[in-house]
């Protein structure tokens, strides 16, 4: 077992690869009640495409999301009820590159621990529960489409990406996941959820020692043979936007408009890198502090409902910012106008972003949940979450204004207007 | 579970202290109290949008929030709600613990800029500064209209007034858009001068803090007479149920219930009765999740809360407008079955456990913690106390409390393509 200390933010992790392939790691939060683990694969809605038996297959759209429902029945019934017995909170979360499994407890934490690992590794469906699935999963898209912002989100990716996967809704539609049969969703299972691409994150109050050998004993039981690497494919895509602009009636009072500028994501720790310039410099653009705030407050073109964000995964890489607006054009135009040209940031302000970010950060990581999801998002990247303070106090005015140059051009810009029905 | 808490009042004001090192916080919360009403709802709830905006001393948003910023993102903002029957503006500090980033002075240089906040904001026109106020009224306007387009509130919203026609608990929090046209900053100064003057003052820490040094580092709070408090409503009478529905051009209709419950939210009845509502509604294993949810496939969700100040029981659920009745017609039954006893131990033994369980979670979140201390405050249980009531509630408990909960408004948003 490895152990790896973080001064910067006085935390312990512990880390050992299994003969299976699985990656554990166990950090100890001592004083805390509750214990958070999850267990996560790097298999999500984007994984459509992928090579089984030597050939190209393409599966249903949102089936790595209906494959997430259907985990939690198993031979024996229900397995949030097994959770609930064991006076745990349990649930799971499918994302675009990822699908993880978690439970929340206090007390009973072997046996909690032991019923994720052996329900995310034990698949039990028959066509009838599929078909049943199939009801409770379109309502759930339903609730999704009549959600403006899911809406405006979606608009704008589907607008930035003319073939990545990445611009499928991650639940699909209620045509693509009426096609799912119990054998799909064995192939995506085999597929991704060996060990070897799987990751199991436990924080809490726990002895280190004894919990890994707890997973150890509980993976020596089961056998898994050495697996080659999964081969995916998203596509082609090019650099441009797939189209500039979108536009959608929906039942709301305020219109709302979303700016995306598309990015070209690099690999492992140059992202990260990229990914930390890029939130620097949404921050110094953004935030309330910035030079050109005041001046975009009064003219009512930023308020509480504006938003930024930076998203990048392996594969693909966007910055996204927008807000609720009776004149969504006035907004694009003014902010175009804004961002052709970089603005000059001082040393002052740079250093005193960094601060910010490093404050974030730390602040975070009073929650396990933060802790274990992204911890386990960076090691599936291979990358080191803990690094994230160093690497923010390392990141120079220079790089911020280059970054600024290559992300804001107008060729990978696209935005996505919802607004009332005239 | 080894947590202390540490509780006393000093001039008027009352002081709730977690003494703890595992967090990389330390949260202070001082809250204004003072009795909800209609005429006053309006201006506290814009209050502290603009408060949090500038004081004298930070005349800005920019001024503000940049030693916000070099304070390793110091967190502070304003804030107002409803808690029963009166209204609470709060002030909320959250900062990294100094040791961390090498910074000794960090808290008490956060907390000089609460201070200025609180007791220092910019009346150097003799009120609110006109052309924030301006800007605030027209954000306040968007609040309040955008409240449609959350259809799971607006719902909530239609519920309450169902409820309660006219009624204070049943007025949004955010006010109403009439008594805002009549805001300024003259109008303003006075509703800050009554917070200051007149509220009830409380200050929650969590934080690896003493007693002495907090009551050191707040010093600048004022001293008053001891203030009472209003927020706990009489109980109501249920005179028949209410029926109301609307129709929107949206996809999932949402259907709400509301219940009156006549449990007294001091007691320890009301600590058990949420043993009730998570038999009926409160977790995934719940009679309303298995059997509208799961069973019947009648709807997305169908929930149910507690809310134990305001002695009632909500019920919501995203369903098909066509499958509407049927799902009401199960939700009661749902209700039905626990007032007859039917539920299983297994089922009373789980929700126990998840009661317990999420109380014991409340003490690894400075925010929950402040939560709970300002939401139990009234009881005057500790957290071990009402993990002990919920232990040893029994089968006979919960049927005695069940017959305590009556229908009285059904809402329904209907959908249409």
């Amino acid at each position: 077992m490895e152990q790896l200390t973080y001064h910067d933010t006085d935390e312990t992790v512990f880390f050992e690869q299994l003969d299976n392939g699985l990656s554990v790691y166990l950090l100890q939060k001592k004083g805390y009640e509750k214990t958070y683990a999850t267990f996560t694969t790097r298999y999500g809605s984007i994984d459509n495409r992928f090579k089984k038996d030597g050939d190209w297959i393409t599966v249903p759209d949102g089936i790595a999301h209906f494959l997430e429902h259907k985990m939690f029945e198993s031979e024996q019934g229900d397995v949030f009820q097994e959770f609930g017995r064991l006076g745990a909170s349990a649930n799971a979360f499918t994302s675009f590159s990822r699908t993880a499994y978690l439970f929340s407890a206090t007390s009973l934490i072997e046996q909690n621990l032991e019923t994720l690992i052996d329900f995310v590794q034990d698949p039990y469906f028959t066509p009838e529960s599929v078909e049943k699935e199939k009801g409770i999963i379109t309502q759930e898209i339903q609730m999704y489409q009549d959600n403006p912002g899911w809406r405006l989100f979606f608009g704008l990716i589907e607008s930035m990406y003319a073939n990545h996967p990445v611009r499928i809704d991650i639940a699909g539609t209620p045509e693509s996941i009426d096609q799912i049969t119990a054998d799909d969703l064995y192939t995506c299972y085999r597929t991704f959820y060996h060990p070897s691409n799987m990751v199991l994150f436990v924080v809490g109050n726990i002895n280190p020692a004894e919990t890994l050998e707890l997973i150890k004993q509980n993976q020596a039981k089961k056998d898994y043979t050495d697996r080659p690497a999964i081969e995916r494919d998203y596509g082609t895509e090019p650099k441009e936007v797939a189209r500039p602009r979108f536009e959608l009636e929906l039942d709301v009072k305020t219109p709302k408009v979303l700016i995306g500028y598309k990015d070209q994501s690099l690999r492992g720790e140059e992202q990260v890198r990229r990914e930390m310039t890029s939130e620097l410099l949404l921050h110094l653009l953004f935030d309330q502090t910035s030079s050109t705030y005041l001046e975009l407050y009064d003219d009512g073109l930023i308020d509480d409902t504006f938003s930024f964000d930076y998203s990048s995964e392996e594969e693909f890489a966007f910055a996204t910012f927008g807000m609720e607006t009776e004149d969504p054009d006035r907004f694009i135009e003014a902010y175009e106008k804004l961002l052709a040209t970089r603005p000059s940031f001082s040393e002052t302000e740079v250093v005193r972003k960094r601060n910010m970010m490093q404050g974030k950060f730390l602040r975070s990581l009073n929650s396990p949940e933060f802790i274990a999801n992204q911890f386990s998002r960076h090691a599936l990247a291979g990358t080191n979450l803990f690094a994230l303070p160093t690497l923010i106090a390392s990141i120079t005015k220079e790089e911020i204004e280059a970054r600024f140059d290559e992300l804001f051009a107008l060729e990978n810009r696209a935005v996505s207007i919802v607004k009332p029905y005239v | 579970m080894s947590q202390s808490f540490e509780a006393w009042k000093k001039e008027g004001t009352t002081y709730h202290l977690v003494p703890t090192e595992k967090f990389k916080t330390t949260t202070v919360l001082v809250t204004f109290s003072a009795p909800l009403e209609e005429k006053t709802l309006t201006s506290r709830a814009i209050l502290p949008y603009i408060m949090e905006k500038s004081t004298a001393a930070y005349p800005s948003m920019k001024a503000l929030r940049e030693p916000l910023e070099t304070l390793y993102d110091a967190g502070l903002y304003a804030d107002a709600s409803k808690f029963g029957e009166e209204h609470v503006i709060s002030f909320q500090l959250d900062v990294v613990r100094g040791d961390l980033v090498r910074h000794e002075t960090l808290l008490a240089e956060a907390l000089d800029l609460l201070e200025q906040m609180i007791f220092y904001p910019d009346l150097t026109e003799g009120g609110f500064r006109e052309q924030f106020v301006k800007q605030e009224k027209r954000l306040h306007a968007l609040r309040i209209s955008s409240l449609y387009d959350d259809k799971m509130r607006f719902a909530q919203q239609r519920l309450l007034e169902l409820m309660a026609p006219g009624e204070a608990v049943s007025l949004s929090s955010l006010g109403t858009l009439e008594a805002l046209e009549e805001i300024s900053g003259q109008t303003l100064r006075d509703t800050y001068r009554s917070m200051i003057e007149d509220d009830r003052i409380d200050v929650f820490v969590v934080g690896h803090v003493t007693r002495d040094e907090m009551e050191d580092a707040l010093s600048f709070l004022p001293s008053h007479s001891e203030k009472p408090s209003h927020y706990i409503p009489a109980l109501k009478q249920v005179a028949g149920v209410k029926r109301s529905s609307e129709t929107q051009p949206i996809k999932q209709g949402k259907l709400h219930l509301g219940y009156r419950v006549a449990v007294d939210p001091t007691s320890a009845d009301s600590i058990r009765m949420q043993i009730v509502n998570g038999l009926f509604g409160g977790f995934p294993h719940s009679k309303l999740f298995m059997n509208v949810r799961e069973k019947e496939s009648l709807a997305y969700y169908a929930a149910s809360r507690y809310a134990a100040l305001n002695g009632a029981l909500y019920v919501y659920s995203g369903v098909e407008t066509e499958k509407a009745e049927r799902a009401e017609t199960i939700i009661k039954e749902q209700l039905v079955e626990l007032k007859a006893g039917n539920f299983t131990d297994e089922e009373l033994t789980q929700t126990k456990a998840m009661l317990i369980n999420a109380r014991r979670q409340i003490l690894d979140q400075p925010g929950q913690l402040i939560g709970w201390l300002n939401g139990s405050k009234m009881r005057g249980l500790t957290l071990e106390d009402e993990i002990h009531i919920i232990e040893t509630a029994t089968r006979e408990d919960v049927i005695r409390l069940a017959a305590k909960i009556e229908l009285e408004a059904v809402y329904l948003l209907r959908g249409e393509e």
